[in-house]
């Protein structure tokens, strides 16, 4: 999605392929998916908060339709023979969809012996069945004190 | 309210999930089992249409959960929730910027995030892969679902296709399994 974003926003004049790279890396340190930060920074540079509000409304503006008409149309298929089998191998493949995404991940994110503690920690928490929620305090706790005692001496 | 339900349960989501759009499914791994809104196979077939719809696919996933869970104005809520975090996030953000981005903790805090999302999908991943062979195979055809799931994934490692392929693929030949 990253190089469609640079392109449209170059075009258009609103924002430089370097501008969006830090919308970017900023994205990452903010809450949220990063394609919709990304848009809400672009619209925020723009027009301050109301074009923030536009850009938003545009990005999710897609998902909203086409889910919304998909949905309604589907909703009967679901019981047909033919396509409840089409989705059983369609189950099968999803985890093996997600999988090289998570193999990328890892080989981007665990640079450090650190990162890999915290990424066994983070497996390990996941799979015990805790929330999502108390993982991320817990390993972003664990990061800041490593910072703060790094700090220190 | 089933609207102010779905509306903080998506906040929350919006609040916490960092990085793509995959960011999100454990927290709606975890809905799932604590609300009766979907079924773990509702948020696969989720996964499947979010992947082969254009959107990002976190923000196909609130509108088709709102949607399932209570008709096309749940839909909206559950986005609207679920982008409000960021919105307000954002705003504030931009007014502390500068000194935000020469901020050295909170780097260092989200430089530990990072990877923990990563472990947190793969977690959601393999107990996801445990309810589907529960839910779809019996002993007898176990071996086969193995197979067929070993099968997909030497094509997802193997070929650089755009999701949408690999789903069509997976349906046309399940349909044909299904005819033989």
């Amino acid at each position: 999605m990253l190089p469609l974003i640079q392109k449209i926003m170059k075009q258009r004049g609103w924002a430089t392929e370097k501008e969006i790279l830090n919308y970017y890396a900023l994205s990452q340190m903010t809450p949220g998916i990063i394609a919709v930060n990304i848009s809400t920074f672009v619209g925020y540079k723009l027009k301050g908060w109301s074009g923030a509000i536009c850009t938003m409304i545009g990005i999710i503006a897609p998902s909203l339709i086409v889910i919304t008409l998909l949905a309604l149309g589907l909703s009967k298929i679901w019981t047909d023979p033919i396509v409840q089998n089409a989705f059983a191998s369609v189950q099968l493949m999803v985890p093996a969809l997600i999988l090289p995404i998570i193999v990328k991940m890892v080989k981007d994110r665990a640079t450090d012996r650190f990162c890999l503690v915290l990424m066994g920690l983070a497996l390990f928490l996941a799979l015990l069945n805790c929330s999502p929620v108390e993982i991320l305090l817990l390993c972003g706790f664990v990061s800041f004190l490593r910072f703060y005692m790094r700090g220190k001496k | 309210m089933i609207y102010i339900a779905l509306f903080f349960s998506f906040f929350k989501i919006g609040l916490f999930a960092i990085g793509g759009g995959l960011a999100t499914v454990p927290f709606l791994f975890q809905l799932s089992e604590e609300t009766n809104w979907f079924s773990t196979s509702d948020l696969v077939k989720m996964i499947a249409i979010s992947e082969s719809t254009p959107g990002p696919l976190g923000v196909n996933m609130a509108t088709y959960t709102g949607l399932q869970t209570a008709g096309v104005w749940g839909g909206l809520v559950a986005t609207l929730g679920l982008v409000l975090p960021m919105l307000l996030g954002i705003i504030i953000l931009c007014h502390f910027l500068k000194r935000f981005k020469e901020s050295e903790w909170v780097e260092a805090i989200f430089q530990g995030l990072r990877p923990a999302v990563a472990m947190m999908i793969f977690g959601f991943v393999l107990r996801l892969i445990k309810t589907i062979f529960e839910h779809t195979s019996t002993p007898e055809t176990f071996g086969l679902s193995l197979g067929i799931f070993l099968f997909y994934l030497f094509l997802t490692f193997k070929f650089k296709w755009h999701p949408i392929t690999f789903i069509v693929l997976a349906a046309i030949l399940g349909a044909l399994k299904g005819l033989l």
